[in-house]
């Protein structure tokens, strides 16, 4: 139960991880692109006066005249031009190009840099890009530069550079070249919420008055992977410095200009939702410790209430399978398993009842009838069968018995009849009834062998051995006779549907009655077929002067010989 | 024989002996006609469709060496219609003056930063008569008017006096032209000015197309 608390905290605290990610990028670029937006406008914004300016000074006719002669001075061109501007303020710097983008040398200091120095390298840029700049112009089109004014100083400049148009032959005469410096930082930081660093990217450096060199160095080699062979319009990046995480997203400030492509960098610290996710993180470590606590908690209270009774339930069912049908298991619930309990208690008195039935059925009848009985093997009806009739009685029983208390008569009778029917089970025969003193034994019912006719011999000389020792060892001494007889008779269920037993009928039966009857103490006496049988086994005489009731007068039998 | 019958005949004669004149005329293929459409907007108050568009012109020259000049100084005027220079090019002999007198409603003013001649008029109305100027030195001499930025005139000072400016169609003819060899040029633009060789002879009547 815990491994399941477990991973399902865990598979909960994967899909979540990844999704609280995902958001706060998606926030975050989606903040990044309006920053950058109101970034770019406030910048056009400023830019949009001296743009215009730009403009109008491009149209104006006495500077497109000076362009369109060939032969003018390039001091002339400025000087015309300075009595063409209005109100331009500042460190801005003016510079035109001719119609093949040529550099017009001017050193007049008000239209240009105070620094020389940055004059100088500005105007060497614009010498390098004077010629593509002038054959692909056709509007006015922005770029940005940096120029270091000394070692700690890098000032970033924006140029604009305008085309002079003649409008009559829809010639370029040449181009406006302005600069100034712009600056970066307060231009928007006061109105964004999420805090960020800017810098602009170009000619595969990085300007930014808000980083450290440390930052600016780690950004820079990462964005100069990003931008080596393609210019992208707007991409955003991951960065780790120092361990911490930074998203970079950069804009193409000056996209389809002729001046080479300058980004907007802004750099997003990902602290915030490092320091969230870490937060999700031990949440989700309390509530997997609370839960398996939990777990633990509700486990044990469980296997205390639910599996203990059920364990019990089991040891319960064990014990009846080993055949201990007296369990019985205490109810302390009142619920289901208390129900179940009690059926289960039922159930083993059932089981119990059904084996005392089973034990007694087989005290009542022959174990071997019983079992057939049980199984169904033996139904209301009978069967012809050749079956040896055995019957033994105790010789003056109720003479003998005539003085004795009921209590002890039953204690002999047990005593003899168990002795004896131990001996006609080990002989292979079936107990079919006791009817007093008297035991009547068959062979070959109701299964039968081979030999039936020698076991009930065999049987009742063990029978009479048996008494013997009986005789010598315990309280009381009786004398038996024996009598079997063999011969075919029907043997079955006999009684009524409610109440029946296994028993045989037929001549042969009542033979070995008489047999019996006659025979004095001690002796066995067989009828002719068993002696047959028994093919000498046993040393036997024959009878003369038998007198049988029911029988006719040449009735053969014989009388088995013991050795005392 | 009468003396003076003689004197007459040599005089009658003379002229056609001493000035065998040569004729060349022509057709130029003219750019098309440039027009400027931006115009009603920046000056207010000006009916609309104030200018059409102009058609440039050629100028067909001869070059070459000519006797001194016996043409006296003259007056050439380049004039300002209809917000348009008029005419479009004035070709005019070395030495010429030149006014410009105002003929629209408004002011104009007229100006040149050109290397051969760099002039400027000032603003002036119909009333006001501004400046004449001498053009001594050849050249191309380009026009402006600082108020109305469309306007464009040129003044083709040449050494030549032989020059036509062709109709706007482009055909031209020059005439009276002395005996010799000489190169023949049409100024059409700046950058398009196509000569030919020609070698005249008395009473020549050539016909040269550009």
């Amino acid at each position: 139960m815990m491994a399941v608390v477990l991973g399902t905290l865990v598979i909960g605290l994967i899909p979540t991880h990844r999704s609280v990610t995902r958001n706060y990028r998606m926030l975050l670029e989606r903040q990044a692109r309006k920053e950058m937006d109101s970034f770019f406008q406030l910048q056009e914004s400023r830019l949009a006066t001296i743009r215009q300016k730009c403009i109008d000074l491009s149209h104006s006719v006495r500077l497109l005249a000076a362009m369109s002669e060939l032969h003018l001075e390039d001091e002339d061109i400025y000087a015309i031009a300075e009595g063409e501007i209005r109100n331009i303020d500042g460190d801005r710097f003016l510079r035109f190009l001719d119609s093949s983008g040529k550099l017009l040398v001017s050193n007049d200091s008000w239209i240009g840099m105070t620094q020389p120095y940055a004059r100088t390298i500005f105007e060497s840029r614009l010498k390098k890009l004077g010629p593509s700049l002038a054959s692909n112009l056709d509007a006015q089109q922005m770029g940005y530069t940096t120029i270091s004014l000394d070692e700690s100083k890098t000032q970033l400049y924006a140029v604009i550079a305008t085309p002079i148009l003649d409008n009559a032959t829809s010639l370029l005469r040449g181009v406006l070249i302005m600069g100034f410096p712009i600056e970066l930082e307060g231009t928007i930081k006061n109105q964004s919420h999420t805090p960020f660093r800017i810098g602009i990217w170009m000619e595969n450096a990085l300007y930014s008055d808000d980083l450290s060199p440390e930052e600016q160095n780690l950004l820079t080699s990462a964005l100069s992977h990003q931008f080596t062979g393609h210019h992208p319009l707007e991409f955003s990046l991951p960065l780790s410095i120092h361990g911490h995480g930074f998203l970079v997203f950069a804009r193409a400030l000056n996209q389809l200009s002729s001046f080479p492509t300058a980004y907007q960098i802004q750099l997003y610290s990902l602290e915030e939702l490092e320091h969230q996710l870490r937060e999700l993180a031990s949440l989700f470590i309390l509530l997997a410790i609370v839960s398996s606590g939990v777990a633990l908690v509700l486990g044990l209270f469980f296997s205390r209430t639910l599996s203990r009774p059920i364990h019990n339930l089991v040891k319960g069912t064990q014990k009846v399978q080993s055949g201990d049908f007296s369990t019985q298991l205490p109810i302390l619930r009142d619920d289901e398993l208390g129900t179940l309990t009690r059926s289960f208690n039922q159930m083993v008195e059932g089981l119990a009842l059904k084996e005392k039935f089973h034990s007694i059925l087989q005290v009542v009848t022959d174990r071997k009838i019983a079992e057939q009985l049980i199984s169904g093997a033996l139904m209301l009806g009978g069967e012809k069968r050749v079956v040896s009739i055995l019957f033994c009685d105790i010789r003056g029983f109720t003479r003998k018995t005539e003085k004795m208390p009921p209590e002890e008569v039953i204690q002999m009778l047990n005593e003899h009849m168990t002795a004896l029917a131990h001996v006609v089970e080990k002989q292979g025969g079936v107990v079919d009834k006791f009817v007093g003193d008297l035991i009547m034994a068959l062979f070959g019912a109701p299964q039968s062998h081979e030999d039936d006719a020698v076991r009930s011999v065999a049987c009742a000389l063990e029978m009479m051995s048996e008494r013997k020792r009986l005789n010598r060892d315990s309280r009381y001494s009786l004398e038996m006779g024996i009598g079997i007889a063999r011969g075919e008779v029907v043997a079955g269920c006999m009684g009524s549907e409610q109440r029946n037993n296994y028993t045989v009928l037929g001549d042969k039966v009542n033979l070995a009655s008489r047999l019996c009857g006659q025979a004095g103490p001690g002796e066995i006496l067989v009828d002719e077929p068993t002696w047959l049988e028994l093919n000498q086994k046993y040393r036997s005489e024959p009878l003369t002067d038998l007198k049988l009731k029911g029988f006719s007068d040449s009735m053969k039998a014989h009388r088995i010989l013991i050795d005392s | 024989m009468p003396t003076w019958r003689i004197i007459t005949a040599i005089g009658l004669l003379t002229p056609f002996l001493l000035h065998a004149e040569a004729t060349i005329e022509g057709s130029v293929t003219l750019p098309k006609a440039q027009g400027t459409s931006d115009s009603t907007s920046r000056y207010p108050g000006q009916p609309e469709g104030s200018h059409a568009a102009v058609q440039p012109l050629a100028v067909v020259y001869l070059e070459g060496s000519f006797s001194a000049p016996t043409v006296k100084p003259q007056i050439a005027h380049m004039a300002q219609k209809n917000l348009q220079f008029d005419p479009y090019i004035l070709p005019i002999q070395v030495g010429t003056t030149v006014d410009f007198p105002n003929e629209d409603d408004t002011y104009h003013n007229v100006f040149s930063y050109s290397r051969v001649k760099k002039f400027d008029l000032g603003r002036y109305t119909k009333k006001d008569k501004p400046a004449i100027q001498t053009f001594d030195k050849p050249g191309v001499v380009k026009l402006f008017c600082e108020i109305h930025g469309h306007m464009r005139g040129i003044i083709l000072v040449l050494e030549s006096p032989h020059f036509t400016t062709t109709d706007s169609k482009g055909k031209y003819r020059l005439e009276h032209l002395p005996a010799g060899t000489y190169t023949l040029k049409a100024w059409i633009s700046e950058r398009s000015v196509p000569e030919k060789k020609v070698i005249l002879s008395d009473g020549q009547k050539l016909q040269v197309d550009f």
